[in-house]
């Protein structure tokens, strides 16, 4: 046995050899029945390996049919995900496209006129019950950005005016204060 | 689709199942395998290659669950014996079929590497370029693990149908 050339007996199988280092390999094989055997257990192997996959493992039936189920369900989920996409970017260009329009320096804002507004709106009348009982009766509104709000006790809220926008819309925010607790004994009406 | 599907799906299964070693393991790789492969079919040039690209595909998604998971999964996968004779020669029928069991045994109980290679190489029909694609070695790698896997099923199976090989 010639173990130089035995070594080249799986490049040979693989047909990895040079024409003419198969064609020496060839003649090894007529003098080595160790390599001779091994080519011929390989070859069979081989051809049962080639032909015997695909008899004994065949895919299962239900395979392709969950691959197309697979692919539709894919296949929905990206258009699905394509029209949501579509959808928030033309919501965003209308956001930026509104926000540029209101905020060009260029077109003032359209400020409505004051008086038909003022025509349309009724005066705000203090009420009775929060007008000092002492006090004078006080000018009365003529337009409604002029109000006067008058306490019956002044002790009993503040009056915090909130800055706002618009010219024709005043607000007062009135938080009550706290009053002391009454003591004990003392009739609730004096 | 559905040509395509017949005439693929059961090559990317078996190849899943060499991969995985189980069956329900091999349906859901094979299939997540044409799903990846329909989301990336424009990369697709060259339609003759689709079976070497979704071998590829495979191979890439069992390495990322491989890594994911830590571990492979260790079952032998169980031979369809009703398949098994439909297209042998009767009078060889029983030998072969016991030859084959063996050497699709023989090839289970290679590493994995050695599994994967020899399996594209002999069920495949690939070449060793293809193969180093498949499964991202170098050629000279895929040859050397061809090599090894070969000589441990020669020795393996050494006594495969004794009869056919007598010993002077």
């Amino acid at each position: 046995m010639n173990h130089a050339e035995c070594d080249f007996l799986d490049d040979y199988l693989g047909g990895w050899l040079a024409a003419d280092q198969a064609a020496r390999f060839e003649n090894h094989l007529g003098g080595c029945p160790a390599c001779r055997q091994d080519v011929e257990r390989q070859r069979r192997i081989d051809r049962l390996l080639a032909h015997g996959a695909a008899q004994l493992q065949p895919a299962p039936a239900s395979l392709i049919v969950g691959i197309e189920q697979r692919v539709r369900h894919e296949s929905r989920r990206r258009k699905v995900r394509w029209a949501c996409g579509a959808a928030a970017s033309v919501a965003v260009a209308l956001a930026a496209g509104v926000a540029l329009l209101g905020n060009l320096p260029d077109t003032p804002a359209p400020v409505r006129p004051i008086a038909p507004r003022a025509t349309a709106v009724k005066p705000i009348v203090p009420r009775d019950d929060v007008r000092s009982a002492d006090a004078p009766p006080g000018p009365v509104p003529t337009s409604p950005a002029e109000v006067l709000v008058t306490l019956k006790d002044p002790s009993a809220a503040i009056l915090l005016p909130v800055e706002t926008r618009s010219p024709n819309v005043s607000i007062v925010w009135v938080c009550p204060t706290v009053k002391p607790a009454r003591p004990a004994g003392q009739p609730a009406d004096e | 689709m559905r040509s395509l599907l017949e005439q693929y799906a059961p090559h990317v299964y078996r190849f899943a199942l060499r991969l995985s070693r189980d069956p329900h393991a091999a349906e859901e790789l094979a299939q997540e395998t044409f799903v990846r492969a329909w989301r990336g079919r424009r990369r697709l040039r060259e339609p003759r290659a689709a079976r070497v690209w979704l071998f590829q595909i495979a191979a890439n998604l069992w390495r990322d669950r491989a890594r994911r998971e830590g571990r492979r999964r260790r079952q032998l996968v169980p031979l369809a014996d009703d398949h098994a004779a439909a297209t042998i020669a009767p009078e060889r029928q029983i030998d072969d079929r016991e030859d084959l069991q063996r050497a699709l045994e023989a090839m289970e109980s290679l590493p994995s590497r050695q599994r994967e290679v020899l399996y594209l190489h002999a069920c495949e029909d690939l070449a060793l370029a293809e193969i180093g694609r498949v499964l991202s070695i170098s050629t000279e790698a895929a040859k050397a693990s061809l090599s090894l896997a070969r000589k441990k099923l020669r020795r393996q199976l050494r006594d495969i149908c004794r009869d056919r090989f007598p010993t002077a």
